[in-house]
């Protein structure tokens, strides 16, 4: 049996897995510190896509432009989930889920036609830069750069927050806001700028990883609707608010459907979302979750 | 007081349904219909939402499904209204019962994000299933309900009343199961969950029993929706169209039976005039929606109720009572 397909979905799915881990432990971490279910998650992702289309046509197609624009886009989601916080998401924390709910929903709503009044409806196009469109040969499938730039910063990031979480000060300070806010209330921490800066990092993180899938997939308005669904899958079957868990769910997710694209493209979806309904019955709280749902 | 603003909202909302289906032009009758339809859609959905503190974003599916089940029912065997719509509200009904098994027993959250799932996984379907469902380009030329010329009327007058009709039947439906025992014990465990299970009761179950009974309902918005708009498109699965619903539920109040009935009239009234304003209905939507969550969670009859009781409390000071104000005891943020 020829199994030279192998290698290459492996890398599809590595390469899908990182990224949208990238997107998901966002997610996962302002639902840990803040409780909030973030549905405009999305949307900030949407929108580091689209600064990164507009940044990358004006600072050239160099391989330095890119970087420059890549790092300008995800800072400006950050700093746009940084004001989202602290003016509109604040006012939530203590109200019950129903309200959290319906407002991060309304979010949605406000930025996709933020979205579309500045960059209208039509898809944007993004090049990858020259440097990084070559590709190379491994184990006989074909890599490309990009694919690996996409691993590369997916695993700079896993490491990053492992390293941020565990071994600083503001990571134990965070990891603390998500166990037990009251008690660090008490002890005189300012819980308000861990929490505006825990959703800035997750802004930031949604934003990286929309501006890096911005020259694979088809940046229009929309595409918010489209990944929310599969940050969802992937936080259900890794457990929400657990990074470890999110890093399993992207795995699975990456790889089960790289793999099913090869064979049924039709069904992709259907398989992962068939996974996450046996996660659901063998073990709801996800493979890696806290007992919360 | 509850039950006064009820009152209210049926003094207001009958007379005007009577007036339209009595004397409406086509243009009311259409939009009377559409009225009619997405009420009934929103209700199903504050079974949930507002009185079962059960927040779902896959609404659309059983809506979608109906329509669907209906429509293709009609266009493929040629039956007629009625047996069409039974076909679509056993259709959404079946999924309402699938889908609910896997998501009742989470917590809000996984509720929220399960429901959105199925309902996108279901809107795929009809998406891609071109031989089915018409794919991404739908089904047109359903075929117009005929009642002949009964009365005098036509069809559309007919299909007005028929829908209005309905609605009536379905709201009071929902009155009688918000007092029943059942009702009961699904709003007490919106409210502590907990000790509705101290009380031997399975909370899931009633759930599950309340979350299919939503569906059907909005099997049978859905399937209304298919003759009315005459066309079968993916987007009636598509999951803002219950995020539209769902703003429908907060903008008239979800704490009232005939809340959502009025935020539907209210919001595709303002859709009407502001599309000719706008293109970015969507963002005006969200901010309202947003700026209701955090000053007026109770929506329009929320905020007619506070009148209500302001002027109450004025007439009751003015004959030297005094009128204990527990509403706003329980209102005063913790």
């Amino acid at each position: 049996m020829d199994l030279s397909f192998v290698p290459a979905q492996l890398v599809s799915g590595l390469t899908t897995a990182m990224t949208l881990f990238v997107t998901a432990s966002g997610l996962s971490l302002i639902f840990g510190v803040m409780g909030i279910l973030n549905f405009a998650h999305g949307s900030l992702f949407m929108l580091g896509a689209f600064l990164l289309a507009s940044l990358a046509r004006l600072l050239g197609a160099s391989g330095i432009g890119f970087v420059a624009a890549l790092f300008i886009a995800s800072v400006a989601v950050g700093v746009i989930g940084a004001a989202l916080e602290r003016w509109l998401i604040s006012r939530l924390y203590g109200k019950e889920e129903l309200f959290q709910l319906l407002f991060t929903y309304s979010l949605v709503l406000v930025l996709a036609d933020c979205v579309r009044m500045v960059w209208g409806v039509n898809q944007q196009s993004v090049m990858r830069p020259a440097m990084l469109s070559g590709s190379f040969e491994l184990a006989g499938a074909t890599l490309s750069h990009y694919n690996l730039l996409l691993i590369g910063v997916g695993f700079a990031i896993v490491l990053g927050l492992w390293f941020l979480l565990h071994r600083t000060r503001i990571g134990e300070l965070i990891r603390a806001a998500s166990q037990d806010r009251e008690m660090l209330l008490m002890l005189g921490k300012n819980v308000r700028w861990i929490q505006t800066g825990v959703f800035a990092l997750g802004a930031f993180l949604a934003g990286l990883s929309g501006a890096l899938m911005a020259p694979l997939v088809s940046v229009v308005p929309g595409m918010d609707s489209e990944i929310i669904i599969v940050l969802f899958i992937i936080v259900v079957i890794g457990g929400l608010g657990s990074l470890a868990g999110t890093l399993v769910g992207s795995l699975v997710y990456g790889v089960a459907y790289s793999f099913t694209v090869y064979f049924f493209p039709q069904l992709a979806l259907f398989v992962v979302a068939a996974l996450m309904v046996i996660t659901l019955t063998l073990r709801p709280q996800g493979l890696l979750g806290r007992r919360i749902g | 007081m509850k039950s006064q603003i009820e009152a209210a909202l049926a003094l207001i909302l009958f007379p005007l349904a009577l007036g339209i289906g009595i004397f409406g032009s086509r243009l009311w009758l259409n939009f009377g219909a559409e009225v009619a339809i997405w009420a009934l859609f929103a209700v199903s959905l504050n079974l949930l939402v507002g009185f079962g503190g059960m927040v779902s974003f896959g609404h659309a599916a059983y809506f979608g499904l109906g329509a669907y089940g209906a429509g293709l029912a009609a266009m493929r065997w040629g039956i007629g209204l009625v047996p069409a719509t039974l076909i679509g509200m056993g259709l959404a009904a079946l999924f309402a019962l699938l889908f609910g098994m896997l998501c009742v027993r989470r917590s809000k959250v996984y509720f929220a994000m399960l429901t959105l799932a199925f309902s996108q996984l279901v809107w795929a379907v009809a998406f891609r299933w071109n031989d089915l469902s018409g794919g991404d380009q739908g089904i047109n030329g359903l075929p117009m309900p005929q009642f002949g010329n009964l009365l005098g009327w036509t069809n559309q007058r007919w299909f007005y009343w028929i829908c209005f009709v309905l609605l009536c039947a379905v709201l009071y439906l929902l009155y009688r199961l918000a007092r029943s025992p059942f009702g009961t014990l699904l709003n007490a465990a919106k409210l502590n969950p907990e000790r509705v299970q101290f009380l031997g009761t399975s909370v899931p179950r009633v759930q599950l029993v309340a979350f299919v009974i939503a569906g059907a309902l909005a099997g049978l918005a859905g399937s209304l929706f298919a003759f009315h708009t005459r066309g079968l498109f993916p987007d009636y699965l598509f999951w803002t169209k219950g995020a539209e619903a769902l703003n429908m539920v907060v903008l008239g109040g979800m704490n009232q039976l005939l809340g959502p009935v009025l935020g539907a009239a209210t919001l595709l009234f303002i859709n009407q005039e502001a599309t000719a304003f706008t293109e970015y209905w969507s963002a005006v939507t969200g901010v309202m929606l947003g700026a209701l969550i955090l000053f007026a969670p109770g929506g329009l009859a929320g905020g007619l109720q506070r009148l209500l009781e302001a002027v109450t409390r004025k007439r009751a000071r003015k004959a030297g009572q005094s009128v204990p104000d527990l509403e706003a005891d329980l209102r005063r943020p913790q």
